[in-house]
């Protein structure tokens, strides 16, 4: 399961295939096949395209500011053959703004271990 | 005279010496293969002897009739479980059956066209930029 964090100017792209899970292999896609992204959550759009060389590409970003911290969001990509859909997870938290109190990036130190019991 | 039977108040010297005349009741219900006696199919025409073989597990059988199995009156298709020597006339083996729905599902299985999955290549996930949408969400 894929897990990603969305900011508000992030765009996602991953290739799309098809694979045979009996042997691994990726398959060719058959003539016609038509794949669709669905999204959980309105604030998150998710799309198939074609990217240049035709192939099908799954796109994920933003489509509105988060107004709440919004975890969990679930996409799915399917296709017209029925084949084994493919999902990822989505979350979508506020993006700090100027003046807001924000932990920086964490760090590791030691000190002695504290002598005097618990009350 | 010839209407007399057994258990009837006449003499003996006037009952039937026919066949049928000198067969009890439970020993006519024997010879049918649907015994009355209560152990199922004891006496039933061409059964084999027991085997005597104490692994011999019992197989499943449909009854074709109602019949005493082990001193209870089972119903006409009901299943039992038996020994191939308490097999009779009115017992229908069931196995060639369950061997056939069987080999039907393997079969349904393997003319099945197996399912392909989508995947995501990950490996080349490209993450780019857009200007940051403006409307809150609903």
């Amino acid at each position: 399961m894929i897990t990603i964090t969305l900011k508000p100017t992030d765009v996602y792209t991953w290739p799309l295939s098809i694979v045979d899970p009996a042997t691994g292999q990726t398959e060719p896609l058959p003539a016609g096949e038509v794949f669709t992204a669905t999204s959980t959550s309105p604030a998150v759009l998710a799309t198939v395209n074609a990217a240049a060389d035709g192939s099908p590409e799954l796109v994920v970003k933003a489509a509105t500011l988060p107004d709440a911290n919004t975890l969990g969001i679930k996409v799915e990509v399917t296709d017209s053959t029925g084949d084994v859909a493919v999902d990822l997870t989505v979350d979508y938290p506020v993006p700090a703004a100027p003046g807001d109190i924000t932990l920086g990036p964490a760090s590791l130190t030691q000190q002695p271990a504290p002598t005097a019991p618990g009350p | 005279m010839s209407d007399a039977r057994p258990g009837s108040t006449v003499p003996n010297a006037l009952r039937d010496k026919s066949e049928y005349g000198k067969q009890t009741h439970i020993e006519r219900l024997n010879g049918t293969g649907n015994p009355a006696d209560g152990t199922g199919t004891i006496g039933a025409p061409g059964a084999p002897p027991p085997s005597g073989d104490p692994d011999e597990e019992p197989l499943p059988y449909h009854l074709l009739a109602a019949a005493f199995h082990d001193g209870v009156f089972r119903r006409a298709g009901e299943t039992v479980w038996l020994l191939l020597h308490q097999v009779g006339a009115h017992h229908a083996k069931i196995e060639a059956v369950i061997e056939e729905v069987v080999e039907e599902v393997i079969d349904a299985t393997l003319d099945r066209p197996r399912r392909r999955a989508i995947v995501l290549d990950v490996d080349h996930m490209v993450v780019s930029t857009q200007p940051a949408p403006r409307g809150a969400g609903p």
